[in-house]
């Protein structure tokens, strides 16, 4: 099993669209840090494409317990 | 002794037409872009996506490897060799210059302006004294050769169009501009997927 999958399951995934826009900074960074897409803080800011949340689809809405702030 | 045999296999082949996609979304760790059943990006997931257009005459997709050779006094021939540095890009002539969403991404320092009014409205591209640069993912997609509902993908994670933007206007041809998406490293993701990557639908193709 994905590793990030297991993860974003515990994790309160937010309802697609997960663009930078609709997400926000921190919450994109969070996202993009703990799903495994790449650390936001490490590139120049203006790089911050949508994230694909397909492998995470089937868990948004679904968190099995409340989401942690690492 | 049995025989090996040959790999004469026509459903290897790659044959076009493909098409490019700009500013997709970028897929998680072992994860790959989702693909609606015609082989375009899924909406849900990459709703900036902008459809690069006709092409002057297809896509041309190129990785170079720099390997340097170590060699020694004592020997003829190098004993050691080393990736040292690695180059993915994808290039091409573009036909459609005049769409603003796509001029925008490719003039790396220029910001499109949009006025909607219907008898006032514009669609306008500034550019001069920004000095970073746009960055995003691009896919190239095309259709297996098999005959199936499948589709190849390229995907370089993180690019610029390193060739600006140009075209000739002449009464004797149509516009173009070429294009050069140059792969970069984005250095958080793991040694060996940061760049990019090249993958098709369905089981392995054989051997």
């Amino acid at each position: 099993m994905n590793p990030y999958v297991e993860k974003a399951k515990s994790m309160n995934l937010p309802p697609l669209p997960w663009t930078h826009k609709a997400l926000g900074e921190e919450l994109y960074c969070q996202l993009a840090t703990q799903l495994g897409y790449f650390n936001p803080k490490a590139e120049q800011r203006d790089y911050r494409p949508a994230l694909d949340a397909s492998l995470f689809a089937h868990l948004i809405g679904k968190a099995s317990k409340p989401a942690t702030k690492e | 002794m049995a025989a090996t045999p040959k790999n004469y296999n026509a459903n290897q082949i790659v044959l076009g037409p493909c098409d490019v996609w700009v500013n997709t979304a970028l897929p998680a760790a072992s994860s790959r872009i989702v693909l609606a059943s015609n082989g375009t990006p899924d909406d849900a997931t990459n709703t900036n996506v902008i459809h690069l257009g006709l092409t002057e005459a297809g896509v041309t997709f190129e990785y170079t490897p720099e390997i340097q050779d170590f060699t020694s006094d004592e020997l003829t021939a190098p004993h050691l060799s080393r990736l040292i540095s690695e180059s993915a890009r994808i290039t091409g002539n573009f036909l459609q210059v005049f769409n603003w969403s796509l001029l925008e991404k490719m003039t790396v320092g220029g910001t499109k302006n949009v006025d909607t009014n219907t008898s006032t409205g514009y669609e306008e591209l500034t550019f001069g004294g920004l000095s970073t640069i746009s960055t995003f993912p691009v896919a190239l997609i095309g259709k297996d050769i098999s005959g199936t509902d499948q589709y190849w993908v390229i995907h370089l994670y993180k690019t610029y169009n390193k060739a600006g933007f140009s075209f000739t206007v002449t009464r004797r041809d149509q516009s173009k501009a070429p294009f050069e998406f140059m792969g970069l490293a984005i250095t958080s993701r793991a040694a060996g997927d940061q760049i990019g990557n090249f993958w098709h639908m369905g089981a392995a193709n054989a051997a």
